[in-house]
C-alpha cells in the first residue's frame, strides 16, 4: 500500500516535470532548468510552480513558465515578466500570485499574476525585496538607477506593498514608485555629493515576523537598526539602535 | 684574515672626562692598535675593540662614519672624506627651519611624539611629526627607531603640534643650535638622568654596519672625542677618549692583528611594480647572502627571507600564490631590501603607494543597446533636458527595464537616453530625457577600462578608499597578464554591502540582459 503511494507520487512529480519542459520548449528559444520555486496557498490544494530559468517566447516576450494547479487541474503557462532570474513566489488569493526575481546583479523585478491565466496583474522594479513569512505583504528599497543619474536620486527609500490589497494605479509596468514608503521620514536635502549624504541599505531586509522587518541603514556615517511594525493599518518604523557606520 | 697595519698610530688616551654613572658599558683601557674581529660600531665602542684601521686600506668608495664634536666640524669631515674619494656615512634630521647632520653613532630613538637625539654632547628632542630621518640618502621609517619613554618630552612635543609652539622658557642656545627643537639638553648630567632609564638599544645603521669610522689626517691635530653609541643609559666617564691623531684612525673591522680589509657592497632596487608583480634589484661586490624583502604595510613591517644571492641583477615577484593571497592586505608604504651578505648587510628602500583591499567581486555594469532587448513596445514620455519639452515615444519593454536599471540606454546608434531626472520627472520610471550624453559620476564618458565602486570621493570618513581617477588593480593571477589595471570614475551604490568588497566593471558590451560578472579578484587601491 505503502509503495502504491509512493510510486503514484513519483509518476506525478515525474509527468509535472515532463509537462512543465515540454510546454516550456513549446513557449522557449531556451528550455528552462528542472529547478523550479515552488508556493502553496494555505488551507488549500492550490500551488503554482515557477521554473528557475527565464525564456523568450515566439513574439520575443521575455517571461517565466508558470505551472499552476488548483483543485486537482493543472495548467503550464507563459508569465510575461522582466525577471531573469525568479527568487521566491508566494499565492496571495486564489487569483492572485507573485514571483520576485532577479535582473541583473543589484536589482530586482515583482510580477504580480494571476495563476489561473497568467495574467500580468502588475509589475515594479526594487532593490533588496524580501516577501514576509505569510507571503501576503513585500518590503523593498524603491528603484533607482545604479548609475548615470545625479546621486540624490540613488538614495534609498524602504518601502512595503500589501499584495493582497487593491493595487490600484501604483504597480503598472516598470515602475518603481510602488508600496508606501516607511523610512526614511523624509528625504535627504537635495545637492548630494557622497554616499554618505544619501541612504543606503546596509544587508539585506530581515522579517521578524508577518508584521514587522528589520534592516540597517547607513546615512551620514551613521549606521541605524530600524525595524518597522504594522500597528492596525498602519506601518510604523522605529529606529531601535546607532553606531558609527564604517 | 686581514694583515697588520702600515701606518703608524700615535694614539694617546688625554683624558677620560666625567658623564654620568649609568653606562651599561665602561672600557677600561685604552685602544692600543689592531686586536679584534670585525665588530659592530657598538662593540667597537669597547676599547679593546677599538681598532684604527690603515689609509692604505680605504679604497676607493669605501664608506666610512665620520665623526666630530660639532655639527659644524662634522660637515667639514664629510667634505674632507667626500674629497678623499670615499663615501661618508651620516645621519640628517631634517625639520621644517632647518637640517641636522649627526653622526652614524648618534643614538637616535622616538618616544610616543619626540624624536630624540643624543649627539655632541647634547639631547636633541624634535616633535615627531615634524622630523624626518634620513640614513646618508635614504629614508628612515620612524618606525624602525627604538622606542623610549619620554612622558615629558612627549608633553611638549604634543603641545607644540597642537599650537605650533616651539619656545619654551629660555631659548636663546636652543634658537641657536637648534630651533626646530622642543628642548635642547646640553647638561651632561640632566642627560643622564633623562636616559638612565632608557634601554640600551642600536639604531638600525648601527646593528650590521658597512662602514668604518674614520678621521682625515689634521691639519693641527685637534682633540677629537670619540663617543661611544647606544649611550641611551648614560655613558660612563671612562668611555670617552680623547686622542691626538697623526695619520688615519678608523674603528671596525680588523683581525686579530691583521689589516681589515673594508668591503664595498651594494644592493639597488632597480624597478618596482605591482602591476607588473616584479621587483628588480642589482648586487654589487663580494660574498653571497640572502635578502630581506620587507614591506611596510599598515605601519608594520612584514618580510620574507629570499636567496642566497651573489652579486647580479634579479626579478623577483611581489607575489607568488596564483591567488594573490600572498600579497599583504593593507596600505602598502616602503618597500625595503636587504642583502645580508657575509661582508654585512646593506639596504635599499623605495617608497610604496598601495592598499591591498582583498578579493573583491567584480560584476559589469553596461549601457543597454534597444536592438538588443526584446519585448512588446511599451509608452515613454522623452523629455529635453533643455527646457523639458515632452513628446511621447516606445521602446521595447526589456529595453525600458534595462534603462531604469542602468540609469541610461542607447535608443539607436549614439543616440541614448537617462532616466528624467533634469525636468523633476524622476520617479516615473518611463519618462526619460533624451538625447543625452552618458556620464560617470567624475563627469567622464565609460569606457572599457573604467570602473564603478561604493562611495568615491567621500571626504567624511565612512571607510571607502576611493577618489575620482585611483587606479584599480584587478589581480586574477600572477602573470602580468593577469593583472588588469582599471580606472575608478564612477559611483556604485550597490556595491556597498559586502563592506567595499564589490566593483562593478564597465563593459562596451550593449547587451539587454546577462551581462556576466567577471572572476573575483585581489583588488588593490593604486595612488
Amino acid at each position: 500500500m505503502e509503495g502504491k503511494k509512493l510510486l503514484s507520487c513519483w509518476r506525478l512529480w515525474l509527468s509535472s516535470v515532463l509537462l512543465l519542459t515540454a510546454c516550456a520548449s513549446a513557449f522557449a528559444d531556451q528550455a528552462p532548468t528542472a529547478s523550479t520555486l515552488s508556493a502553496r496557498l494555505s488551507g488549500s490544494d492550490q500551488r503554482i510552480s515557477i521554473s528557475s530559468t527565464k525564456i523568450v517566447n515566439s513574439s520575443g516576450v521575455n517571461g517565466l513558465v508558470v505551472q499552476s494547479t488548483a483543485h486537482g487541474v493543472t495548467k503550464v503557462l507563459f508569465l510575461p515578466s522582466a525577471i531573469e532570474q525568479p527568487t521566491a513566489t508566494t499565492i496571495v488569493t486564489p487569483t492572485r500570485a507573485a514571483v520576485v526575481g532577479n535582473i541583473g546583479w543589484d536589482a530586482q523585478a515583482l510580477t504580480v499574476f494571476d495563476p489561473t491565466d497568467a495574467r500580468v496583474l502588475g509589475q515594479a522594479l526594487c532593490r533588496s525585496a524580501a516577501l514576509s513569512p505569510n507571503g501576503k505583504t513585500i518590503a523593498f528599497v524603491r528603484m533607482f538607477p545604479s548609475h548615470f543619474v545625479p546621486i540624490d536620486l540613488q538614495t534609498a527609500k524602504y518601502a512595503v506593498l500589501d499584495l493582497s490589497g487593491d493595487l490600484g494605479e501604483a504597480i503598472t509596468s516598470s515602475r518603481s514608485d510602488v508600496g508606501e514608503v516607511v523610512y526614511p521620514p523624509l528625504p535627504p536635502a537635495p545637492g548630494a555629493k557622497f554616499d554618505s549624504d544619501i541612504h543606503t541599505i546596509d544587508g539585506k531586509i530581515r522579517w521578524l515576523s508577518s508584521t514587522s522587518f528589520t534592516f540597517t541603514d547607513r546615512f551620514h556615517g551613521v549606521a541605524s537598526d530600524v525595524v518597522v511594525t504594522k500597528q492596525g493599518t498602519r506601518w510604523m518604523a522605529a529606529v531601535v539602535s546607532t553606531r558609527k557606520a564604517y | 684574515m686581514c694583515k697588520a697595519p702600515a701606518f703608524l698610530l700615535i694614539a694617546t688616551v688625554l683624558t677620560l672626562e666625567a658623564c654620568a654613572s649609568h653606562g651599561s658599558f665602561v672600557p677600561t683601557s685604552a685602544p692600543s692598535g689592531y686586536t679584534g674581529e670585525p665588530t659592530q660600531p657598538q662593540q667597537a665602542a669597547s676599547a679593546t675593540q677599538i681598532k684604527p684601521v690603515a689609509p692604505a686600506s680605504m679604497g676607493p668608495n669605501q664608506r666610512v662614519a665620520v665623526m666630530a664634536d660639532t655639527e659644524q666640524e662634522l660637515l667639514s669631515q664629510i667634505n674632507r672624506a667626500r674629497a678623499a674619494g670615499l663615501q661618508p656615512q651620516f645621519i640628517v634630521v631634517s625639520a621644517p627651519l632647518r637640517t641636522y647632520t649627526f653622526p652614524v653613532y648618534a643614538s637616535i630613538a622616538r618616544s610616543v611624539n619626540a624624536l630624540l637625539v643624543v649627539a655632541y654632547n647634547s639631547l636633541y628632542v624634535f616633535q615627531l611629526d615634524h622630523a624626518t630621518v634620513h640614513y646618508t640618502n635614504s629614508p628612515v621609517e620612524m618606525s624602525y627607531l627604538p622606542v623610549v619613554a619620554a612622558r615629558h618630552f612627549d608633553a611638549r612635543a604634543k603641545v607644540a603640534k597642537e599650537t605650533g609652539k616651539f619656545k619654551f622658557g629660555i631659548q636663546m642656545t636652543k634658537e641657536a643650535l637648534c630651533p626646530d627643537c622642543v628642548a635642547l639638553v646640553r647638561r651632561k648630567a640632566a642627560i643622564g638622568a633623562i636616559t638612565k632609564n632608557w634601554k640600551t638599544q642600536s639604531d638600525p645603521w648601527q646593528r650590521t654596519p658597512n662602514y668604518v669610522a674614520w678621521v682625515p689626517t689634521p691639519t693641527m691635530a685637534p682633540k677629537l672625542k670619540i663617543i661611544p653609541p647606544n649611550c641611551f643609559s648614560g655613558c660612563s666617564s671612562r668611555s670617552y677618549y680623547y686622542y691626538i691623531v697623526i695619520g688615519y684612525i678608523g674603528i671596525g673591522s680588523g683581525g686579530s692583528g691583521a689589516t681589515p680589509t673594508p668591503t664595498p657592497i651594494e644592493l639597488k632596487i632597480t624597478s618596482n611594480s605591482l602591476p607588473s608583480n616584479s621587483i628588480g634589484f642589482q648586487l654589487t661586490g663580494p660574498g653571497t647572502g640572502t635578502v630581506t624583502v620587507e614591506e611596510i604595510v599598515n605601519s608594520r613591517p612584514t618580510n620574507r627571507q629570499i636567496g642566497p644571492y651573489s652579486a647580479g641583477s634579479y626579478v623577483i615577484h611581489y607575489f607568488n600564490n596564483q591567488d594573490g593571497s600572498d600579497l599583504a592586505l593593507g596600505e602598502h608604504t616602503q618597500l625595503k631590501l636587504t642583502w645580508n651578505n657575509t661582508y654585512g648587510a646593506v639596504y635599499d628602500s623605495k617608497v610604496e603607494t598601495f592598499d591591498v583591499l582583498g578579493n573583491w567581486v567584480q560584476t559589469q555594469y553596461n549601457i543597454p543597446l534597444q536592438s538588443t532587448c526584446t519585448g512588446s513596445q511599451e509608452s515613454v514620455l522623452l523629455f529635453n533636458p533643455n527646457g523639458c519639452n515632452s513628446s511621447a515615444s516606445t521602446f521595447v519593454s526589456q529595453f525600458v527595464t534595462q534603462a531604469n536599471r542602468n540609469g541610461t540606454g542607447e535608443v539607436a546608434s549614439n543616440k541614448y537616453c537617462s532616466v528624467e531626472w533634469a525636468c523633476g520627472h524622476s520617479t516615473v520610471e518611463t519618462d526619460f530625457d533624451f538625447p543625452v550624453t552618458p556620464k560617470t559620476t567624475c563627469q567622464t564618458v565609460p569606457d572599457a577600462t573604467t570602473v564603478a565602486t561604493y562611495d568615491i570621493n567621500n571626504a567624511k570618513g565612512t571607510g571607502s578608499p576611493w577618489r575620482c581617477g585611483d587606479n584599480a588593480l584587478q589581480i586574477r593571477g600572477t602573470n602580468p597578464s593577469e593583472i588588469t589595471t582599471k580606472k575608478v570614475e564612477d559611483n556604485c551604490p550597490g556595491c556597498s554591502n559586502a563592506q567595499f568588497g564589490k566593483m562593478d566593471n564597465f563593459t562596451t558590451s550593449g547587451a539587454c540582459s546577462g551581462v556576466p560578472s567577471l572572476p573575483n579578484a585581489v583588488t588593490v587601491r593604486m595612488r
